[in-house]
């Protein structure tokens, strides 16, 4: 595509595009009964998520900002999938995780399993593993935002992508 | 030990990386000195394989030997790879047909007994290059191998083991081949071979989400060997656009992980099963363990988050058909207005501004994000474009001190351009006063930017390497004569 279309493009259709998903966010949330504070996991499949384990990775780097993290999750709509188990993975990733924000986010998300303190040996249990497994990556939230614990400043979750974009007075 | 290998004519300059980081994931460059005779003295990691020439042959050849330490390696590296067409046990070789008869005659009856026993399979195929031989000629040619005491049953559709008799002839530079001066035959029991079935299955024709810059399926398979993507590993583009360099990744097993600034692409596609997501979903692959929004240029990573991917992949915003943005508006940027606060009321809905990202900037934050989320021993494998001058690349590519570079591949997609795909592994831990020199140059970039948007000539800063502004009267001298029979890196 030709980089000059391709500019107008960008400029013409992303106002309208962004206004819409807020509409349908906004329906979203009035349709859904449950609260935000006791989140049911949905039925229906779907392919969006934003898992824990990305949380666990991300914070609030807004100019100005010293504690940008943990982010605080606000639930719209969780969705809970089935993940294929690898035991390679969780191990490489259980010493780059914090783990006091995974639990508490797992907790926000409905599920408290997770022991409040861990460390290495625990990888040896079975039972362990799959409590960590299901917290860091089968919990996905679909529609919500990530709260800067700071500013109060949202970055919105739709479709399982958080937006960590920041605005001009925030670089 | 010595194996011949035999390439696919094509991509010339991405062959060897290919099999020379296929072998280190293999465990080619163990530690272990009985396991491998290249073992550097002082024992450091080696990236790279001993490969000799037939003789008379050109570097751009499809033929070379490369030493491996092993079968296994040897079968594992041709399996996996794209660009191997084969791997092969020299049993002989020679001039004419004689020196071939004796050359086997002589080689070791241990190694050949074992493949010739009464209670297996085979085939012999017959390859010749330079030059088209009918059918009878070939079953001539298999015939007048009968002094090899095959006991086995022939089976063409699953052998247990393949022989091969390759024949290339002298011949003028030819369908893209280089020229090659004196006949040479071989013949050998094969190893392994690439699966190239994957780039049907994976072409970008049959994919449901495209973007104008998704990665062709050969490349992306390519990066990702170069990546040595695997089981158990997490992978991450910082640009992931349609996911096309990722979705190759999940086909060898790694977890990925993805972002990128145009939010209609990475969040929306085309809708519900037109979008990043589904182009996993259409292969059966684990779907990215996240994707997200964000601008390379200001990472959303937390504070001390390190050594956390195992490889970063990607295309850079960069060249002709995508140039980069960043969040910052180019009024801010240009100092027009002063900063600008965005009124409360449009924050939900507000769009952030961008500004036009340069080559340089844009690689120094790569380097940068690679030099500190890389685990050590970690990848960064990116495109580098270079405009090629007078036929010749004189460029020299970005160095990062937690770096080395093991690989270049040049790829020229046109008399000007070309991309060049780097592989640089980390080898230095991340410092504070790196981390203070990477701060230092990110606020400097931003008085760049000023100075390029004010010269007019942006477009050149973002194509050309530093300090090396090409006067853009946009003219171009190479001439048509240049493009001679033998293609090189354009195949
Ligand atoms: C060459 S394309 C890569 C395409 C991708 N390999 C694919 O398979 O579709 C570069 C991508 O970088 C994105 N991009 C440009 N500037 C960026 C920035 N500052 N941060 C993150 N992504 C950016 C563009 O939106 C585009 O999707």
């Amino acid at each position: 595509m030709p980089q000059a279309k391709r500019k107008r493009d960008n400029s013409t259709r992303n106002a309208s595009e962004y206004c819409t998903t807020n509409q349908s966010n906004q329906q979203e949330t009035t349709d859904n009964t449950t609260s935000p504070a006791a989140p049911r996991p949905a039925k229906i499949p779907s392919i969006f998520q934003m898992r824990l384990l990305t949380h666990n990775m991300l914070s609030s780097n807004i100019k100005g900002v010293a504690n940008g993290f943990p982010l605080k999750i606000e639930v719209v709509k969780v969705v809970e999938k089935e993940v294929d188990f690898n035991i390679d993975f969780l191990k490489n990733m259980f010493h780059k995780v914090e783990w006091k924000a995974l639990v508490e986010a797992s907790t926000t998300m409905g599920y408290a399993e997770l022991p409040e303190n861990a460390d290495a040996t625990m990888l040896d249990s079975d039972d362990f593993l799959h409590k960590f497994h299901h917290a860091l990556l089968e919990l996905h939230l679909e529609e919500g935002a990530l709260v800067c614990p700071q500013t109060g400043r949202k970055f919105p979750v739709q479709k399982g992508i958080p937006n960590m974009l920041l605005h001009e007075d925030e670089v | 030990m010595w194996y011949l290998c035999v390439f696919y004519h094509r991509l010339l300059d991405y062959r060897k990386p290919e099999v020379e980081s296929l072998a280190e994931l293999f465990g080619a460059f163990s530690k272990d000195p009985t396991n491998n005779a290249d073992l550097q003295s002082n024992g450091s990691a080696s990236y790279s394989l001993q490969w000799k020439l037939p003789k008379h042959h050109h570097p751009d050849s499809p033929f070379h030997f490369v030493n491996l330490p092993s079968d296994d390696i040897a079968r594992n590296v041709a399996n996996r790879s794209i660009l191997v067409k084969g791997i092969f046990e020299l049993w002989g070789e020679g001039s004419n047909f004689e020196e071939l008869e004796e050359s086997i005659k002589s080689y070791p009856d241990e190694r050949k007994l074992p493949y010739l026993t009464s209670d297996s399979t085979f085939k012999i195929a017959v390859e010749t290059f330079g030059k088209v031989i009918s059918f009878e000629e070939q079953n001539k040619r298999i015939r007048s191998l009968s002094y090899i005491p095959f006991k086995g049953r022939v089976n063409l559709k699953n052998p247990d083991h393949v022989f091969w008799l390759i024949e290339t002839d002298d011949y003028d530079s030819n369908n893209g081949l280089p020229p090659i001066a004196g006949r040479r035959i071989f013949f050998g029991r094969e190893i392994g071979a690439a699966d190239r079935k994957l780039l049907p299955t994976y072409q970008l024709k049959s994919r449901t989400y495209l973007g104008p810059t998704a990665m062709d399926a050969e490349m992306a398979f390519l990066m990702a060997n170069q990546a040595q993507a695997k089981s158990g590993k997490l992978v991450y583009d910082p640009f992931v656009g349609t996911g096309s360099i990722l979705v190759a990744a999940a086909h060898y097993g790694a977890m990925t992980m993805g972002a990128d600034i145009d939010i209609r692409v990475v969040r929306d596609g085309r809708g519900p099963d037109c979008n990043v997501w589904s182009n996993f979903k259409q292969y059966g692959l684990p779907m990215p363990i996240g994707l997200l929004r964000a601008d390379n240029n200001c990472p959303p990573w937390r504070l001390g988050l390190k050594e956390v991917f195992d490889a970063i992949i990607c295309d850079p915003p960069y060249g002709v058909r995508a140039g980069g943005r960043k969040s910052g508006g180019r009024k801010l940027l240009k100092g027009v207005i002063g900063p600008y606060t965005v009124p409360d009321d449009k924050r939900t809905g507000h769009i952030p501004s961008t500004a036009a990202y340069s080559l340089v900037e844009c690689v120094h934050d790569l380097l940068d994000l690679a030099a500190k989320m890389l685990v050590m021993g970690g990848r960064l494998v990116y495109f580098y474009p270079v405009l090629r001058e007078d036929e010749s690349i004189d460029t020299t590519f970005p160095e990062h001190p937690c770096f080395k570079l093991v690989a270049t591949s040049e790829q020229m997609l046109s008399y000007r351009y070309s991309r060049v795909l780097l592989t640089m592994v980390k080898i230095g831990p991340y410092t504070e006063e790196i981390a203070l020199a990477a701060r230092i140059k990110h606020l400097e970039f931003k008085e760049n930017h000023l100075k390029w948007l004010e010269e007019g000539n942006l477009h050149s800063a973002v194509f050309s390497p530093a300090d090396n502004h090409l006067n853009e009267t946009g003219e171009t001298k190479i001439s048509k004569e240049s493009k001679g029979k033998y293609r090189g890196k354009y195949v």
